[in-house]
Protein backbone atom coordinates (compact mmCIF):
# COMPACT_ATOMS: atom_id res chain seq x y z
CA UNK A 1 0.00 0.00 0.00
CA UNK A 2 1.41 3.22 -0.80
CA UNK A 3 2.32 5.67 1.78
CA UNK A 4 0.00 9.25 1.55
CA UNK A 5 1.62 12.61 1.78
CA UNK A 6 -0.38 12.98 5.46
CA UNK A 7 1.42 9.64 6.63
CA UNK A 8 4.84 11.13 5.77
CA UNK A 9 3.71 13.88 8.20
CA UNK A 10 2.47 11.82 10.80
CA UNK A 11 4.26 11.79 14.44
CA UNK A 12 5.31 8.47 13.59
CA UNK A 13 6.92 9.15 10.53
CA UNK A 14 9.01 11.87 12.35
CA UNK A 15 9.95 9.12 14.81
CA UNK A 16 11.10 7.32 12.25
CA UNK A 17 13.29 9.52 10.50
CA UNK A 18 15.01 10.72 13.67
CA UNK A 19 15.42 6.76 13.69
CA UNK A 20 18.01 7.20 10.72
CA UNK A 21 19.14 10.84 11.57
CA UNK A 22 20.56 9.61 14.81
CA UNK A 23 21.39 6.65 14.20
CA UNK A 24 25.21 4.71 15.61
CA UNK A 25 27.25 1.84 15.64
CA UNK A 26 27.33 0.23 19.07
CA UNK A 27 30.81 -1.83 17.31
CA UNK A 28 32.19 1.98 16.94
CA UNK A 29 32.34 3.10 20.62
CA UNK A 30 35.14 3.11 22.36
CA UNK A 31 35.92 0.67 25.29
CA UNK A 32 39.40 1.52 25.42
CA UNK A 33 39.62 2.65 29.12
CA UNK A 34 36.95 0.47 30.32
CA UNK A 35 38.81 -2.21 31.39
CA UNK A 36 41.06 -0.60 33.27
CA UNK A 37 38.51 1.42 35.19
CA UNK A 38 36.02 -2.09 35.97
CA UNK A 39 39.87 -3.67 36.98
CA UNK A 40 39.95 -0.40 39.32
CA UNK A 41 36.29 -0.93 40.68
CA UNK A 42 36.74 -4.82 41.40
CA UNK A 43 40.18 -4.33 43.16
CA UNK A 44 39.74 -0.67 45.07
CA UNK A 45 35.59 -1.06 45.78
CA UNK A 46 35.39 -4.50 46.96
CA UNK A 47 33.73 -3.57 50.47
CA UNK A 48 31.29 -0.81 48.57
CA UNK A 49 30.95 -4.14 45.68
CA UNK A 50 30.20 -1.53 42.99
CA UNK A 51 31.67 -4.25 40.19
CA UNK A 52 29.00 -6.69 41.45
CA UNK A 53 26.18 -4.22 41.67
CA UNK A 54 27.14 -2.82 38.25
CA UNK A 55 27.56 -6.05 37.11
CA UNK A 56 24.05 -7.14 37.58
CA UNK A 57 22.65 -4.16 36.17
CA UNK A 58 24.49 -4.94 33.10
CA UNK A 59 23.26 -8.21 32.96
CA UNK A 60 19.42 -6.94 33.79
CA UNK A 61 19.90 -4.49 30.67
CA UNK A 62 21.14 -7.40 28.56
CA UNK A 63 18.55 -10.06 29.21
CA UNK A 64 16.14 -7.19 28.73
CA UNK A 65 17.35 -5.82 25.18
CA UNK A 66 17.78 -9.27 24.28
CA UNK A 67 14.08 -10.07 25.13
CA UNK A 68 13.16 -6.66 23.27
CA UNK A 69 14.98 -7.54 20.48
CA UNK A 70 13.00 -10.96 19.81
CA UNK A 71 9.41 -10.00 20.70
CA UNK A 72 8.72 -6.72 19.47
CA UNK A 73 8.39 -8.64 15.74
CA UNK A 74 5.04 -9.92 16.03
CA UNK A 75 4.12 -5.98 17.00
CA UNK A 76 4.72 -4.68 13.54
CA UNK A 77 2.85 -8.03 12.05
CA UNK A 78 0.06 -7.06 13.73
CA UNK A 79 -0.19 -3.40 13.01
CA UNK A 80 -0.14 -4.71 9.05
CA UNK A 81 -2.25 -7.28 9.67
CA UNK A 82 -4.30 -4.42 10.99
CA UNK A 83 -3.91 -2.15 8.64
CA UNK A 84 -3.13 0.62 10.97
CA UNK A 85 -0.59 2.08 8.65
CA UNK A 86 2.53 2.35 6.70
CA UNK A 87 3.78 4.92 8.63
CA UNK A 88 3.82 3.10 11.94
CA UNK A 89 5.52 -0.21 10.81
CA UNK A 90 7.94 2.19 8.93
CA UNK A 91 8.65 2.96 12.61
CA UNK A 92 8.42 -0.06 14.22
CA UNK A 93 11.22 -1.84 11.56
CA UNK A 94 13.57 1.21 12.95
CA UNK A 95 13.07 0.18 16.57
CA UNK A 96 13.81 -3.65 15.72
CA UNK A 97 17.04 -2.34 14.06
CA UNK A 98 18.06 -0.18 17.23
CA UNK A 99 16.54 -3.16 19.30
CA UNK A 100 19.34 -5.48 17.95
CA UNK A 101 22.02 -2.58 18.12
CA UNK A 102 21.29 -2.04 22.24
CA UNK A 103 21.66 -6.42 22.18
CA UNK A 104 24.57 -6.11 20.72
CA UNK A 105 26.57 -3.21 22.63
CA UNK A 106 25.97 -5.23 25.55
CA UNK A 107 27.22 -8.75 24.25
CA UNK A 108 30.16 -6.73 23.14
CA UNK A 109 30.43 -5.34 26.57
CA UNK A 110 30.52 -8.39 28.28
CA UNK A 111 32.99 -9.91 25.87
CA UNK A 112 35.70 -7.13 25.80
CA UNK A 113 35.16 -5.44 29.24
CA UNK A 114 33.23 -7.63 31.75
CA UNK A 115 35.14 -10.75 30.77
CA UNK A 116 31.96 -13.27 31.22
CA UNK A 117 30.21 -15.44 28.74
CA UNK A 118 26.53 -14.50 27.88
CA UNK A 119 25.18 -17.55 28.64
CA UNK A 120 26.18 -16.88 32.49
CA UNK A 121 24.53 -13.87 32.96
CA UNK A 122 20.58 -15.34 32.90
CA UNK A 123 21.84 -17.11 36.91
CA UNK A 124 21.67 -13.05 37.75
CA UNK A 125 18.06 -12.63 37.16
CA UNK A 126 15.64 -12.80 40.35
CA UNK A 127 11.79 -13.76 39.47
CA UNK A 128 10.65 -10.25 39.49
CA UNK A 129 12.81 -9.41 36.47
CA UNK A 130 12.63 -12.84 34.74
CA UNK A 131 8.51 -12.45 34.72
CA UNK A 132 8.46 -8.87 33.70
CA UNK A 133 11.34 -8.46 31.15
CA UNK A 134 11.10 -11.78 29.81
CA UNK A 135 8.33 -14.52 30.34
CA UNK A 136 5.63 -12.57 30.93
CA UNK A 137 6.88 -9.99 27.63
CA UNK A 138 7.19 -13.37 25.64
CA UNK A 139 3.68 -14.30 26.45
CA UNK A 140 2.00 -11.21 25.10
CA UNK A 141 3.70 -10.54 22.08
CA UNK A 142 2.63 -14.27 21.18
CA UNK A 143 -0.59 -14.15 21.64
CA UNK A 144 -0.25 -10.78 19.39
CA UNK A 145 1.25 -13.18 17.16
CA UNK A 146 -1.36 -15.53 16.95
CA UNK A 147 -4.68 -14.04 17.81
CA UNK A 148 -6.70 -13.85 14.41
CA UNK A 149 -9.58 -12.32 15.39
CA UNK A 150 -9.24 -8.47 14.64
CA UNK A 151 -11.17 -7.19 17.76
CA UNK A 152 -9.03 -9.34 19.91
CA UNK A 153 -5.85 -8.82 18.23
CA UNK A 154 -6.05 -4.88 18.67
CA UNK A 155 -6.47 -5.35 22.07
CA UNK A 156 -3.53 -7.60 22.69
CA UNK A 157 -1.73 -5.48 20.77
CA UNK A 158 -2.65 -2.27 23.21
CA UNK A 159 -1.59 -4.91 26.05
CA UNK A 160 1.85 -5.17 24.38
CA UNK A 161 2.44 -1.89 23.53
CA UNK A 162 2.11 -0.99 26.78
CA UNK A 163 3.83 -3.86 28.84
CA UNK A 164 6.58 -3.26 25.77
CA UNK A 165 7.18 0.59 25.42
CA UNK A 166 5.27 1.78 28.88
CA UNK A 167 6.58 -0.93 31.62
CA UNK A 168 9.84 -2.37 30.16
CA UNK A 169 10.89 0.66 28.43
CA UNK A 170 9.47 4.02 30.04
CA UNK A 171 9.38 2.21 33.63
CA UNK A 172 12.24 0.13 33.64
CA UNK A 173 14.79 0.52 30.85
CA UNK A 174 15.22 4.30 31.31
CA UNK A 175 14.95 4.12 34.84
CA UNK A 176 18.11 1.90 34.79
CA UNK A 177 19.87 3.90 32.66
CA UNK A 178 19.49 7.23 33.99
CA UNK A 179 20.21 5.70 37.22
CA UNK A 180 23.93 4.20 35.94
CA UNK A 181 24.75 7.17 34.00
CA UNK A 182 24.20 9.28 36.80
CA UNK A 183 26.22 6.94 38.80
CA UNK A 184 29.27 6.29 36.17
CA UNK A 185 29.05 10.28 35.40
CA UNK A 186 29.76 11.04 39.06
CA UNK A 187 32.39 8.86 39.41
CA UNK A 188 34.30 9.57 36.01
CA UNK A 189 33.98 5.79 35.51
CA UNK A 190 33.64 3.37 32.71
CA UNK A 191 33.78 5.87 30.06
CA UNK A 192 32.72 3.38 26.72
CA UNK A 193 29.48 2.00 28.90
CA UNK A 194 28.53 5.67 30.05
CA UNK A 195 28.84 6.46 25.68
CA UNK A 196 26.74 3.35 25.08
CA UNK A 197 24.02 4.48 27.76
CA UNK A 198 23.68 7.73 26.11
CA UNK A 199 23.37 6.65 22.77
CA UNK A 200 20.43 3.83 23.73
CA UNK A 201 18.71 6.24 26.26
CA UNK A 202 18.02 8.94 23.11
CA UNK A 203 16.49 5.50 21.07
CA UNK A 204 14.45 4.40 24.20
CA UNK A 205 12.87 7.99 24.20
CA UNK A 206 12.05 7.37 20.60
CA UNK A 207 10.56 4.29 21.75
CA UNK A 208 8.46 5.53 24.53
CA UNK A 209 7.36 8.58 22.93
CA UNK A 210 5.84 6.18 20.13
CA UNK A 211 4.21 4.02 22.76
CA UNK A 212 2.58 7.39 23.90
CA UNK A 213 1.39 8.42 20.84
CA UNK A 214 0.12 5.04 19.69
CA UNK A 215 -1.89 4.25 23.08
CA UNK A 216 -3.39 7.81 22.87
CA UNK A 217 -4.24 7.28 19.63
CA UNK A 218 -5.56 3.99 19.63
CA UNK A 219 -7.57 4.44 23.02
CA UNK A 220 -9.20 7.73 21.45
CA UNK A 221 -10.93 5.78 18.62
CA UNK A 222 -11.29 2.64 20.73
CA UNK A 223 -12.10 3.96 24.01
CA UNK A 224 -12.97 0.35 25.27
CA UNK A 225 -9.46 -0.24 25.31
CA UNK A 226 -8.36 2.03 28.38
CA UNK A 227 -9.05 -0.52 30.91
CA UNK A 228 -6.43 -2.99 28.74
CA UNK A 229 -3.82 -0.21 29.66
CA UNK A 230 -4.67 0.34 33.01
CA UNK A 231 -4.79 -3.48 34.00
CA UNK A 232 -1.78 -3.67 32.22
CA UNK A 233 -0.04 -1.41 34.28
CA UNK A 234 -1.50 -2.65 37.57
CA UNK A 235 -0.48 -6.17 37.04
CA UNK A 236 3.10 -5.43 36.30
CA UNK A 237 3.81 -2.68 39.18
CA UNK A 238 4.75 -4.74 41.57
CA UNK A 239 7.59 -6.86 39.25
CA UNK A 240 8.22 -3.64 37.99
CA UNK A 241 9.16 -2.07 41.55
CA UNK A 242 10.63 -5.23 42.83
CA UNK A 243 13.38 -5.15 40.23
CA UNK A 244 14.18 -1.75 41.35
CA UNK A 245 14.99 -3.11 44.76
CA UNK A 246 17.02 -5.73 43.68
CA UNK A 247 19.67 -2.99 43.66
CA UNK A 248 18.94 -2.29 47.45
CA UNK A 249 22.98 -3.11 48.41
CA UNK A 250 24.64 -2.05 51.57
CA UNK A 251 26.50 0.52 49.64
CA UNK A 252 23.88 1.20 46.42
CA UNK A 253 26.27 2.76 43.63
CA UNK A 254 23.02 4.18 42.57
CA UNK A 255 20.13 6.18 44.90
CA UNK A 256 17.46 3.45 45.28
CA UNK A 257 15.08 6.19 46.61
CA UNK A 258 15.82 8.61 43.60
CA UNK A 259 15.52 4.87 41.08
CA UNK A 260 12.19 4.49 42.94
CA UNK A 261 10.94 7.69 41.90
CA UNK A 262 12.09 7.45 38.98
CA UNK A 263 10.40 4.56 37.88
CA UNK A 264 7.10 6.00 39.74
CA UNK A 265 7.16 9.18 37.74
CA UNK A 266 7.69 7.83 34.53
CA UNK A 267 4.32 5.59 34.78
CA UNK A 268 2.74 9.21 35.90
CA UNK A 269 3.97 10.77 33.25
CA UNK A 270 3.46 8.08 30.44
CA UNK A 271 -0.33 7.79 32.06
CA UNK A 272 -0.66 11.40 31.59
CA UNK A 273 0.89 12.09 28.11
CA UNK A 274 -1.54 9.24 27.33
CA UNK A 275 -4.32 11.26 28.67
CA UNK A 276 -5.24 8.78 31.26
CA UNK A 277 -4.01 10.90 34.23
CA UNK A 278 -4.25 14.35 35.29
CA UNK A 279 -0.60 14.09 36.35
CA UNK A 280 1.33 16.45 34.66
CA UNK A 281 3.45 14.57 31.39
CA UNK A 282 5.49 17.66 30.87
CA UNK A 283 8.61 16.32 32.30
CA UNK A 284 8.92 12.92 30.16
CA UNK A 285 7.30 14.62 26.46
CA UNK A 286 9.80 17.64 26.85
CA UNK A 287 12.63 14.61 27.14
CA UNK A 288 11.48 13.19 24.52
CA UNK A 289 10.86 15.64 22.20
CA UNK A 290 13.99 16.67 22.81
CA UNK A 291 15.96 13.91 21.72
CA UNK A 292 18.45 14.15 24.56
CA UNK A 293 18.05 12.99 28.27
CA UNK A 294 17.65 15.22 30.53
CA UNK B 1 -3.00 17.64 73.66
CA UNK B 2 -1.12 14.55 72.85
CA UNK B 3 -3.78 11.97 71.43
CA UNK B 4 -3.55 8.06 71.61
CA UNK B 5 -2.33 7.06 67.32
CA UNK B 6 -5.69 5.43 65.51
CA UNK B 7 -8.34 6.40 68.64
CA UNK B 8 -11.08 7.25 67.81
CA UNK B 9 -10.53 10.79 69.05
CA UNK B 10 -7.67 10.52 66.87
CA UNK B 11 -9.23 9.45 64.17
CA UNK B 12 -11.81 12.55 64.55
CA UNK B 13 -8.80 15.23 64.62
CA UNK B 14 -7.53 13.29 61.18
CA UNK B 15 -10.42 14.32 59.91
CA UNK B 16 -10.31 17.69 61.44
CA UNK B 17 -7.20 17.85 59.98
CA UNK B 18 -7.58 16.87 56.53
CA UNK B 19 -10.87 19.02 56.10
CA UNK B 20 -9.15 22.44 57.27
CA UNK B 21 -5.90 21.62 54.50
CA UNK B 22 -5.75 23.38 51.52
CA UNK B 23 -3.08 21.67 50.09
CA UNK B 24 -4.56 18.19 50.67
CA UNK B 25 -8.35 19.59 49.13
CA UNK B 26 -6.19 20.77 45.63
CA UNK B 27 -4.14 17.46 45.33
CA UNK B 28 -6.83 15.12 46.19
CA UNK B 29 -9.56 16.61 44.10
CA UNK B 30 -9.43 13.51 42.04
CA UNK B 31 -9.75 11.27 44.57
CA UNK B 32 -13.04 9.19 45.61
CA UNK B 33 -12.67 6.33 47.75
CA UNK B 34 -12.15 5.74 51.07
CA UNK B 35 -8.83 4.59 52.84
CA UNK B 36 -8.14 2.61 56.17
CA UNK B 37 -4.30 2.59 57.60
CA UNK B 38 -4.19 -0.80 59.44
CA UNK B 39 -0.98 -1.22 61.92
CA UNK B 40 -0.58 -4.71 61.86
CA UNK B 41 -0.28 -6.79 65.44
CA UNK B 42 2.82 -6.64 67.00
CA UNK B 43 4.41 -6.24 70.35
CA UNK B 44 2.98 -2.92 71.61
CA UNK B 45 -0.13 -3.51 69.90
CA UNK B 46 -1.51 -6.98 70.55
CA UNK B 47 -5.18 -6.64 68.28
CA UNK B 48 -3.64 -4.30 65.98
CA UNK B 49 -5.77 -1.08 65.15
CA UNK B 50 -6.94 1.08 62.25
CA UNK B 51 -8.52 4.07 61.35
CA UNK B 52 -10.88 4.22 58.52
CA UNK B 53 -11.21 7.77 56.32
CA UNK B 54 -13.91 8.55 53.29
CA UNK B 55 -12.22 10.81 50.86
CA UNK B 56 -14.08 12.66 48.73
CA UNK B 57 -12.67 15.14 46.18
CA UNK B 58 -10.40 16.44 48.66
CA UNK B 59 -12.37 16.55 51.67
CA UNK B 60 -13.06 13.81 54.38
CA UNK B 61 -16.45 12.68 55.08
CA UNK B 62 -16.18 10.77 57.97
CA UNK B 63 -13.50 8.94 60.40
CA UNK B 64 -13.37 6.08 62.78
CA UNK B 65 -11.29 4.23 64.44
CA UNK B 66 -11.79 0.05 64.15
CA UNK B 67 -10.43 -3.68 64.53
CA UNK B 68 -8.31 -4.37 61.49
CA UNK B 69 -10.80 -6.70 60.84
CA UNK B 70 -13.69 -4.44 60.68
CA UNK B 71 -12.16 -2.58 57.84
CA UNK B 72 -14.34 -1.79 54.51
CA UNK B 73 -12.89 0.38 52.51
CA UNK B 74 -11.72 -0.56 49.26
CA UNK B 75 -8.16 1.10 49.57
CA UNK B 76 -6.16 -0.58 52.79
CA UNK B 77 -2.63 0.52 53.96
CA UNK B 78 -0.81 -1.84 56.43
CA UNK B 79 2.10 -1.94 58.35
CA UNK B 80 3.68 -2.39 61.47
CA UNK B 81 3.34 0.23 64.11
CA UNK B 82 7.52 1.11 63.78
CA UNK B 83 6.88 1.82 59.83
CA UNK B 84 3.65 4.14 61.01
CA UNK B 85 5.39 5.96 62.94
CA UNK B 86 8.28 6.74 60.69
CA UNK B 87 5.77 8.07 58.41
CA UNK B 88 3.77 10.09 60.44
CA UNK B 89 6.77 11.30 62.40
CA UNK B 90 7.67 12.47 58.77
CA UNK B 91 11.06 10.52 58.52
CA UNK B 92 9.53 8.09 55.19
CA UNK B 93 7.69 8.91 52.61
CA UNK B 94 4.24 7.23 52.65
CA UNK B 95 4.78 6.44 48.62
CA UNK B 96 8.15 5.40 48.73
CA UNK B 97 7.51 3.23 51.69
CA UNK B 98 4.53 1.15 49.86
CA UNK B 99 6.62 0.87 46.59
CA UNK B 100 9.57 0.10 48.69
CA UNK B 101 7.24 -3.05 50.22
CA UNK B 102 7.56 -1.31 54.03
CA UNK B 103 3.85 -0.32 53.54
CA UNK B 104 1.83 -3.13 51.88
CA UNK B 105 -1.26 -2.76 49.68
CA UNK B 106 -3.45 -5.39 50.82
CA UNK B 107 -6.19 -4.20 49.39
CA UNK B 108 -7.33 -2.00 46.26
CA UNK B 109 -5.30 -1.44 43.04
CA UNK B 110 -1.80 -0.26 43.60
CA UNK B 111 -1.91 1.65 39.65
CA UNK B 112 -4.26 4.04 40.81
CA UNK B 113 -2.64 4.36 44.01
CA UNK B 114 0.01 5.95 42.17
CA UNK B 115 -1.33 8.06 39.95
CA UNK B 116 -2.70 10.01 43.16
CA UNK B 117 0.94 10.28 44.90
CA UNK B 118 0.31 13.69 45.60
CA UNK B 119 -3.29 13.16 47.29
CA UNK B 120 -1.67 10.16 49.44
CA UNK B 121 1.11 12.68 50.68
CA UNK B 122 -0.71 15.46 51.41
CA UNK B 123 -2.76 13.21 53.64
CA UNK B 124 -0.26 11.95 55.48
CA UNK B 125 1.26 15.81 55.88
CA UNK B 126 -2.56 16.06 57.69
CA UNK B 127 -1.98 12.97 59.78
CA UNK B 128 1.48 14.61 60.73
CA UNK B 129 -0.42 17.81 62.11
CA UNK B 130 -1.98 15.84 64.99
CA UNK B 131 -0.14 15.52 68.43
CA UNK B 132 -0.26 11.60 68.21
CA UNK B 133 1.02 9.80 71.35
CA UNK B 134 2.50 6.47 70.56
CA UNK B 135 2.06 3.31 72.61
Amino acid sequence: MPMSRDQTQSKYFQLYTNSKRLAWDPAAIDLSRDAADWALMRRDFATEDYARQMHQLCAFFHAGEESVTSTLAPLLGAVARLKLGVDIECYLTSQIYEEAKHFEFFTRYFHEVLGEETASLLGELTPAPQAVLIDELDATTDRVRSETDPVKLRAALVEAVTHYMGVVEAMLARTGYVGASDALAARNWLPGLQEGFRLIRRDEGRHVSFGIHFLRDMTRLHPELIPVVQQTFERHLPNVLATVQAFDYPHPIVDLDKLTQYALDAYEQFMGAIGLSDVEDAPLTSELEQGTPA
Amino acid sequence: MLISAFSADWASAFMTAVNSDDTYRDAAKGWTNPVALVVEPGVDIDAGAAVQVDLQAGTCLSASSLAPADVSAPFVLSADLDTWKEILGGATDPIMAVARGKVRLTRGSLGTLMLHAKGAKALVACAQKIDTLWP
